[in-house]
């Protein structure tokens, strides 16, 4: 792949780069800064690129390592040990129906950041679980227990459990419910 | 070491079991996911990013 190849990928993922940004930090300004940096460091050091591998991939883990790079820094800045800054910023999504890209990222905020960026890259990006464990740094079978736990967790934050998803709808089941008691 | 293994592995063969037991509400957060995701994908890029691609390009260009 000639560096020029590699320049075009760069730019194309930039939408991807920005999303997967805003669903981790849930803050688009900042993700907007942590995606010019990404860009700019990626862009800098084209030639370290290996042939061969996932640029996806690559572009991602330097937006992954840059987020949690100025995580620690921050955390060292301002202390929320207790999480209650966070806690603050997560308003619960609604209840039921479709959740928009502002609910998406409520939501998100409410999972672990390990469980949350495991979730985007597998459930959202569609990357495979070996390519997220190289992402993440981790064991795939870690990866494949923070997705099933984000996803459970996700689903709690949601309201979404099956009885009320695949059972009758609420109406339906308040008529069904009258017609059994009056017999 | 060893340790940690031995309770990464429960923890994967407990949230196995656990969607095995619920496939329908994994799929059903998925889809939801992607949903809301694709509408991150196409929000349009801010004013700083489309410089930043614009100047990136001109770049290229001149390479």
């Amino acid at each position: 792949m000639s560096s020029e190849t590699v320049r075009k990928g760069l730019i194309s993922y930039l939408p991807n780069l920005r999303a997967f940004g805003i669903a981790l930090c849930g803050d688009p300004d900042r993700a907007d800064d942590l995606v010019q940096e990404t860009m700019l460091k990626a862009w800098n050091s084209i030639d370290s690129f290996q042939e061969g591998t996932n640029l996806r991939a690559w572009l991602f883990t330097i937006l992954r390592n840059t987020y949690f790079s100025e995580c620690r820094r921050r955390r060292r800045e301002v202390s929320d040990e207790n999480g209650d800054y966070v806690a603050r910023l997560s308003v619960p999504p609604p209840q039921q129906g479709r959740m928009d890209a502002q609910d998406l990222v409520k939501a998100l905020s409410q999972l672990t950041e390990d469980q949350r960026e495991a979730l985007i890259l597998v459930g959202a990006e569609g990357f495979a679980y070996e390519e997220a464990a190289e992402i993440c740094n981790c064991a795939v079978g870690t990866i494949k227990s923070r997705v099933n736990r984000a996803r459970t967790r996700l689903a709690e934050i949601l309201g979404i459990n099956t009885s009320q998803e695949f059972g009758p709808e609420p109406a339906t089941e308040a008529v069904l419910l009258r017609n059994s008691n009056s017999v | 070491m060893m340790m940690s293994q031995t309770n990464d592995d429960k923890a994967i063969l407990q949230d196995n079991s656990q969607a095995r037991n619920t496939p329908e509400l994994g799929e059903q957060v998925i889809v939801q996911l992607r949903s809301s995701y694709e509408e991150l994908l196409h929000e349009p890029l801010p004013d700083n990013l489309l410089k930043l691609l614009e100047a990136l390009r001109t770049q290229e260009e001149r390479s």
